[in-house]
């Protein structure tokens, strides 16, 4: 009887995910297909396997858009930024967690407020901070740049579930001689390690995918990043979606497969909040 | 971060201690100092200078600018039909990024949060249009699109359901529809991910109890999950709306606002009037609008949010 | 946990000082007075490279010269421009788009180029149009390449359809586009998706019509003295437009501009109303033939629009108005002239270079262009008319709209413009 009954609802609930993964998956699948095929074929056969195997888009794709360097570029940026912005925010967020009057709350609320700001018309008065600084043309400046704009989210996600730590704990560990500073290094920011993972998930994709800081803040070319490389190789290859579409591929492949096996941690990192 | 570290132990040798769960106004702020910089430098000044400019006539070059008080706001409100067709576009783009994704969001983390064969997988698959760049994700659509050689027309003409193919993009009706698909496509995921943190953190042991009880799937989703999640809905619901008010990358990479302004947003217009134009004063009116309407968002949620607390614990 | 992230910090420490050194040694480069920047948006194929040839020419006879040559694509082309030049970092030498003619002056992102040595070597037209909006006796751009404009068609396909000869007025136009539809060919690669490609089928109707009978129609405009309804001209391009929207691609609102050149590089449609394809259909091997745009009722119109390609502009808030001088001198200059239009496919602004160098068409199309006068800047300066023209356009193309109500619209945002 109690099996009867727990199979439907497993049977029905397989059946929705599959039809919605179907639908999601769909246009991936068009992506990859499509950058197998020559650029006559892709438009002749939109939907279905290739009839002819094609490894050459990649090729061309890969040399022509030198995306060795454009890929290297993109790790460098990314990574390094995020980081920063990690640091930097999870301190922000532990002192404005631990300082709970008017001008903590009002600091949180000022940071937090970063994440309803469109930033577009803001890029020309940020571009003269960064020159006066004198840092055109160098990642540095446009590191500093994402770490701005990565502070308000990163402050909000670390600050809700660094909340969660109980007051008594804190309490004791203060009682008991425990510094500031040591106090967010062993109990808040190992606990705020289910907001890190999906910060680093969700916004670190922003600034990987971002192009129009890189386009307006570095001045060579040879410093662009992938994302600005698609950009730019559309236009080089007007007319052929093979290359566009194996460009393309490139670009997201990697980040997808490091998610896919980043995913294991980012579960664990959201369970292991649930079990304090 | 060891200047700090050995300034703290001679400020805690010396006898200063941080009473209670109040510390010391130095640690504080010597903890925020970092991103206050940052925050200030490039995010506060820039985005100050710009709210100012919303009161001129500024071009956005270092041409004449005058003060003209609040003379772009009354234009916005009265005298830009373009601005409120888009304001129309972006209302009805808001509705579905906020209520037909975040229902469907729910619905999907309720049927992910769950140990099961393929489970990985299936949550791989919702994820993975996230981690796919806006750039990316227009040029696949775009090619889907294509109401002559398109994977969706052609589709459709496959399986004998031609008659309903579309122009998806040039269709003036269908063109903004068409950009919501493509914009829920991609931003699904988000939401879901931020669901199942939140369902996360609700015990296991509260839903077993509640099985065990004999209640069912359903009323245990109303009456247990729900309730737990009020935050995190809040939460999913703000970004929902900050995300729709400020779409832009999709229409900007995708149609540029058209067929004519048909998938015109309230972003792709501020960009318009501010790039294209070269109406920087009046663009940054236009933004200064936005932000006030979305802090006011955000500050709703948070009352009610402390209003749900505070009726919660009676 | 605690290894990861004393891992991660240490490679953030380490990324944050690898960082300011990698820059330093790109950035001195930079910094240095002997660098000139220039930015150009690129069309594709073998332009850019064009470019670059010129850049290694230069940098060679200049030795401690670095030409850092940057693109981007048209669509950010402009933002990116503008946001470099009002953040104070703007390129030495860069693309000039002319409705940003105006506004560039104003800002004070341009240098006057009439006193160029090379500049009394530019044919009078392109002088004239150096000058333009410009104080009296200055020229603050210069256009560096130039094409008539008219159609490439694909001479197979119009045999295939029986058509025998080159239409010459606008009616015979007509008859060859239904020939083509009835051969079951499009007879235009144009589509609407773009809006800035529809331009290329209006403006010819708009130089024959309305810059004909009054070629300083756009200043009065300006002044206040005519509007756009109140032009005969204007009417009669735009229905001529609607007449001929019958002959685009299918569906053509949601086509896009990289669709309808894939139909004409394939074979599908017959005409490409821009002769900047010529490289590309030479690559594809396709035999094609040149033909002007007729939207009258007779081959000799006394004007006819043709396009300055580029258009460069030098920032002088850098200091480098001297280098930047010579880098357009040397691009225009004898030994590097030729070969450079050969591998951008346009046409001189100076006199006395051979085209036919360039391609076999080349001088059928000078020829074709004798006896008419280029007119290139078909709408006043100002960005604004630009951008509601072209969505117009869509809603004309879409019939949502009527052409009274278009040049309506029109006068509406030169009203905005001349506040």
């Amino acid at each position: 009887m109690r099996q009867r009954s727990r199979l439907l609802p497993t049977v029905l609930r397989h059946a929705v995910l599959l039809v919605l993964s179907a639908a999601m998956l769909y246009p991936l699948l068009i992506m990859l297909l499509t950058a197998f095929k020559s650029n006559t074929e892709a438009l002749q056969n939109p939907t279905g396997l290739p009839h002819h195997w094609t490894l050459g888009n990649f090729g061309t794709t890969w040399r022509e858009g030198d995306f060795g360097a454009l890929f290297v570029n993109s790790v460098l940026l990314t990574v390094v930024s995020m980081g920063i912005g990690t640091l930097v925010s999870a301190l922000a967020a532990y002192a404005v967690v631990r300082r709970t009057d008017r001008i903590g709350s009002g600091v949180y609320l000022l940071l937090a407020a970063g994440i309803f700001l469109p930033m577009q018309l803001a890029l020309i008065p940020q571009f003269r901070v960064v020159r006066d600084a004198g840092l055109m043309n160098s990642y540095l400046g446009v590191v500093l740049v994402y770490v701005a704009g990565a502070i308000p989210f990163g402050v909000f996600l670390m600050a809700a579930f660094m909340r969660q730590v109980p007051r008594e704990i804190v309490e004791a560990a203060t009682i008991d001689g425990v510094g500031y500073f040591q106090l967010f290094r062993t109990i808040f920011l190992p606990l705020a390690r289910p907001a890190i993972v999906t910060y680093w998930v969700l916004h670190g994709i922003t600034v990987w995918n971002d192009y129009l800081v890189p386009y307006l803040f570095l001045t060579d070319p040879t410093k662009r990043t992938l994302t600005t490389g698609v950009l730019y190789f559309k236009q080089q290859y007007l007319a052929d979606w093979g290359n566009i579409m194996a460009g393309v591929v490139i670009m997201s492949l990697p980040v997808l497969l490091l998610f896919v096996l980043a995913q294991r941690y980012f579960v664990r990192g959201l369970y292991a909040g649930a079990v304090k | 971060m060891a200047a700090t570290t050995a300034a703290w132990r001679a400020g805690s040798a010396s006898g200063v201690r941080p009473r209670g769960i109040f510390t010391s106004a130095r640690t504080f702020w010597l903890a925020l100092a970092p991103a206050l910089l940052f925050y200030t430098a490039l995010t506060l000044y820039p985005m100050a200078q710009v709210i100012v400019s919303g009161f001129t006539d500024a071009n956005g070059f270092t041409g004449d600018r005058d003060f003209v008080g609040l003379d772009n706001f009354t234009h916005m409100f009265t005298d830009d039909p373009a601005l409120l067709d888009a304001l129309g576009h972006t209302a009805v783009y808001s509705f579905f990024k906020v209520a037909v994704q975040t229902v469907v969001a729910f619905l999907i983390a309720v049927l992910l949060n769950k140990k099961m064969r393929g489970g990985n997988i299936y949550r791989a698959i919702f994820f993975a249009p996230i981690v796919i760049s806006p750039v990316a994700v227009v040029f696949t659509w775009s090619f889907m699109f294509d109401p002559t050689n398109g994977s969706i027309n052609t589709l459709l003409s496959d399986v004998g359901l031609g008659s309903l193919a579309q122009d998806w993009l040039g269709d003036y009706d269908l063109a903004l529809y068409s950009v919501i698909l493509v914009d829920m496509w991609s931003g699904l995921g988000f939401s879901v991910v931020i669901f199942l943190a939140g369902m996360s953190t609700i015990p296991a042991e509260i839903t077993e109890a509640a099985r065990v009880d004999g209640a069912g799937p359903l009323r245990t989703m109303w009456s247990i999950t729900l309730p737990l999640l009020r935050n995190t809905t809040g939460l999913v619901l703000v970004l929902a709306i900050n995300g729709a008010l400020r779409a832009f990358d999709t229409v900007y990479l995708m149609t540029q606002g058209g067929p004519g302004d048909s998938t015109e947003l309230y972003m792709t217009r501020l960009f318009d009037e501010g790039f294209v134009r070269n109406n920087f004063g009046y663009a940054s009116s236009m933004a200064l609008v936005v932000i006030l309407v979305l802090i006011g968002i955000a500050w709703l949620q948070n009352r009610l949010n402390d209003e749900q607390r505070a009726g919660g614990r009676a | 946990m605690r290894r990861r992230l004393r891992l991660a910090g240490l490679l953030t420490l380490a990324g944050a000082l690898i960082l300011p050194t990698g820059c330093s040694v790109g950035g001195s480069a930079a910094d240095s007075a002997n660098t000139l920047s220039f930015m150009l948006w690129d069309d594709g194929g073998e332009s850019a490279q064009g470019y670059r040839d010129v850049i290694a020419a230069f940098e060679a006879e200049h030795p401690g010269v670095h030409v850092n040559f940057e693109t981007f694509n048209t669509n950010d082309y402009d933002t990116v421009l503008k946001s470099r030049l009002a953040g104070g970092a703007g390129p030495d030498v860069y693309g000039f788009d002319q409705k940003n003619l105006t506004d560039f002056i104003e800002a004070g992102y341009t240098t006057d180029l009439s006193g160029e040595p090379w500049f009394s070597t530019l044919t009078a037209d392109a002088q004239r149009e150096a000058g333009r909006n410009a104080p009296e006796g200055e020229a603050r751009y210069v256009p560096i390449s130039q094409s008539g404009n008219g159609i490439i068609y694909n001479t197979q396909l119009f045999a295939q359809a029986g058509i025998t000869e080159e239409p010459q007025t606008f009616d015979e136009l007509l008859a060859a586009a239904d020939r083509l539809k009835e051969a079951g060919i499009t007879p235009f690669a144009m589509s609407a998706q773009d809006n800035w490609w529809p331009q290329f089928i209006l403006y010819y109707a708009v130089a024959q019509h309305v810059f004909d009978e009054d070629p300083d129609f756009n200043d009065e405009l300006m002044a206040g003295q005519a509007s756009f309804a109140g032009n005969e001209g204007w009417h009669e391009s735009l229905e001529i437009y609607q007449d001929l929207v019958p002959y685009f691609m299918d569906n053509p609102l949601g086509t896009n501009q990289t669709v309808a050149q894939s139909a004409f590089l394939q074979g599908q449609a017959a005409m490409f109303p821009a002769p900047w394809i010529l490289p590309e259909a030479r690559s594809a091997g396709m035999d094609v033939g040149y033909m002007n745009f007729p939207t009258t009722g007779t081959p000799d119109t006394g004007a006819m629009w043709g396009s300055y390609l580029v258009s460069l502009g030098v920032n002088p808030n850098n200091g480098k108005q001297e280098l930047a001088g010579e880098f357009i001198g040397f691009l225009l200059s004898e030994s590097q002239y030729p070969d450079f239009l050969a591998k951008v496919k346009a046409f001189p602004v100076t006199e006395g270079v051979d085209v036919s160098a360039i391609d076999p068409l080349y001088p059928d199309m000078q020829e074709a262009w004798e006896g008419h006068t280029l007119v290139s800047l078909l709408l006043p300066s100002s960005p604004a008319i630009q951008d509601t023209l072209l969505t117009q356009l869509q809603d004309l193309t879409g019939d949502r709209t009527d052409v009274d109500a278009v040049l309506s619209a029109m006068d509406d945002t030169m009203d905005e413009i001349r506040d």
